[in-house]
């Protein structure tokens, strides 16, 4: 019975696989179901497939040697140079290319064009900034060193209350404050003020023209304006004296950074 | 595990049969993938990449080069991404990776299969004692079976001897739970082929596995799991 011509192994096998799989159609099913009872080598042989299946149903999945995330570059920008690359870490064991940023859970992805267009901006208020902050930090030595110079002592009218109306503007001249010697600026306002008035006109578009950089990224506009609105608004009887746009100019540079520090932090995709 | 009751349904172990559920989150994430959104096809490896390197891994028997084709074959998918045409997004990742296995033993001029005779697709011819054996060997009995590493590595083996074609059927019916038809539409065959290659595969794996069986070690001879069987 067991090795019957008809019994075409091949096929049968087949048969009873698929039978396992529930793979057989209606006509044929029934027709083997019958036949297996009277068949012992067909029950045999379907045993045996059906362990074959169970083992290697029964494999634990392979654990995961890494992960496999792609790197989150833009891809649009050098679309062969940079498919090209990883492909060829793929391939070399030793070096797998490290998942990007997993610390930082996924920020909101920034489209191309707008991260472009943020990069830039972040890089034009950092550069004003710079401007800014080496030209107030400039006036405010320079003042200083021609009041040492000069020696001279100051009638502290009108200074200190020209002094405190600014600083409370923005909260950074407070901070500023101890880096640049508060009394000694204080007391240049009265001797240097007539000749800082014809100078300051110089530097004061540039102040106006940070101030509008910045503007475009939104922080900076309120402290910035209201500073430069302060000076036409106090212009009837008082007019900014060197040290005090020099500070003006260092608060607007450190305004500045910390206004690109933060889109910087806020969209990391605008960093590169 | 049970085993017993109805042989139409075979053996239903841990491993069930996976379901295919494309879901609006997989759509959605294909179709921002397509934009070239590596964000959202990173999601999609999220949800796929053990599949992926579990058919790598069977495929080439070895975890290091599994890796490397799992790397590769995502890497090709997010490139090909706008040639996928609907359907099961993961059957197609899994073709494209059989694809990268196959690639890989080109590149590499190894011989995908390590013994002569299955290099060959030829039916092999039928040893009703082997079947025989098998299906009374207390070892095989999947109600018994541990699936300690040593068992793993073996079944492995067993794979690694089969002809590749017979090897990705079996793998992907077994292991990754497809049904004929995927298959089928999978490897660009008819139904009748994946049959046999199923049917040819689980065969010759069940006969590498009784003829060596002297490969496994001592504690998984006859005597030892008999007496755990009866325990």
């Amino acid at each position: 019975m067991l090795s019957e011509p008809e019994h075409n192994w091949e096929q049968r096998r087949e048969q009873l696989s698929a039978l396992l799989d529930n793979e057989l159609a209606g006509a044929e099913r029934a027709e083997l179901e019958t036949h297996l009872q009277s068949c012992a080598a067909c029950r045999a042989e379907l045993e045996s497939l059906r362990r074959a299946r169970a083992l290697l149903r029964a494999l634990p999945q392979p654990a995961l040697p890494r992960s496999f995330l792609l790197p989150l570059e833009p891809a649009a920008q050098h679309a062969s140079g940079e498919l090209a690359e990883p492909l060829r870490v793929g391939r070399r064991p030793s070096a797998t290319p490290a998942p990007t940023r997993p610390a930082r859970p996924a920020p909101v992805p920034l489209s191309d064009a707008r991260a472009n267009r943020l990069r830039r901006s972040v890089k034009v208020v950092r550069w004003l900034s710079t401007v800014a902050a080496v030209l107030g930090l400039f006036l405010l030595l320079g003042s200083a060193l021609s009041t040492l110079s000069s020696g001279g002592k100051a009638t502290t009218a009108n200074a200190p209350s020209s002094y405190s109306q600014n600083s409370p503007t923005d909260a950074g001249g407070t901070a500023l404050g101890s880096a640049t010697p508060p009394p000694e600026s204080t007391q240049k306002t009265t001797t240097t003020q007539d000749h800082a008035t014809p100078t300051e006109v110089g530097p004061n578009p540039a102040a106006t023209a940070t101030a509008k950089g910045s503007g475009t990224n939104g922080n900076a506009t309120p402290g910035t304006t209201l500073q430069s609105r302060n000076e036409p608004g106090s212009g009837g009887g008082f007019s900014l004296s060197t040290p005090e746009l020099g500070l003006l100019l260092l608060v607007v540079g450190v305004v500045g950074f910390v206004v690109a520090a933060v889109l910087r932090r806020l969209w990391p995709g605008a960093n590169r | 595990m049970n085993s017993s009751e109805g042989n139409q349904t075979g053996w239903s172990g841990s491993a069930g049969r996976h379901q295919e559920q494309p879901g609006d989150l997989e759509a959605l994430l294909i179709a921002r993938s397509r934009r070239k959104d590596t964000a959202a096809f990173n999601q999609l490896i999220i949800m796929h990449q053990q599949a992926v390197y579990t058919l790598a891994y069977r495929m080439l028997g070895d975890p290091e080069n599994a890796a490397d084709v799992t790397q590769e074959a995502l890497f090709a998918a997010y490139r090909a991404i706008e040639s996928f045409r609907g359907g099961s997004f993961r059957s197609w990742l899994l073709r494209i990776t059989s694809n990268a296995c196959f690639d890989y033993w080109r590149r590499s001029r190894r011989r995908p299969v390590e013994s002569l005779e299955a290099l060959t697709e030829q039916p092999t011819d039928h040893d009703e004692g082997l079947a025989q054996q098998f299906a009374a060997d207390e070892r095989w009995n999947p109600e018994n079976v541990l699936m300690r590493v040593e068992l793993q590595a073996y079944i492995q083996n067993g794979l690694m001897h089969l002809a590749p074609e017979q090897r990705l059927a079996v793998v992907l019916s077994d292991i990754q739970g497809m049904s004929y038809d995927e298959i089928a539409a999978m490897t660009s065959t008819s139904l009748g082929t994946v049959k046999s290659r199923i049917a040819r595969g689980r065969a010759q794996l069940r006969s590498y596995l009784q003829r060596h069986a002297e490969l496994l070690p001592r504690h998984y001879r006859l005597r030892e799991e008999k007496d755990r069987g009866i325990e």
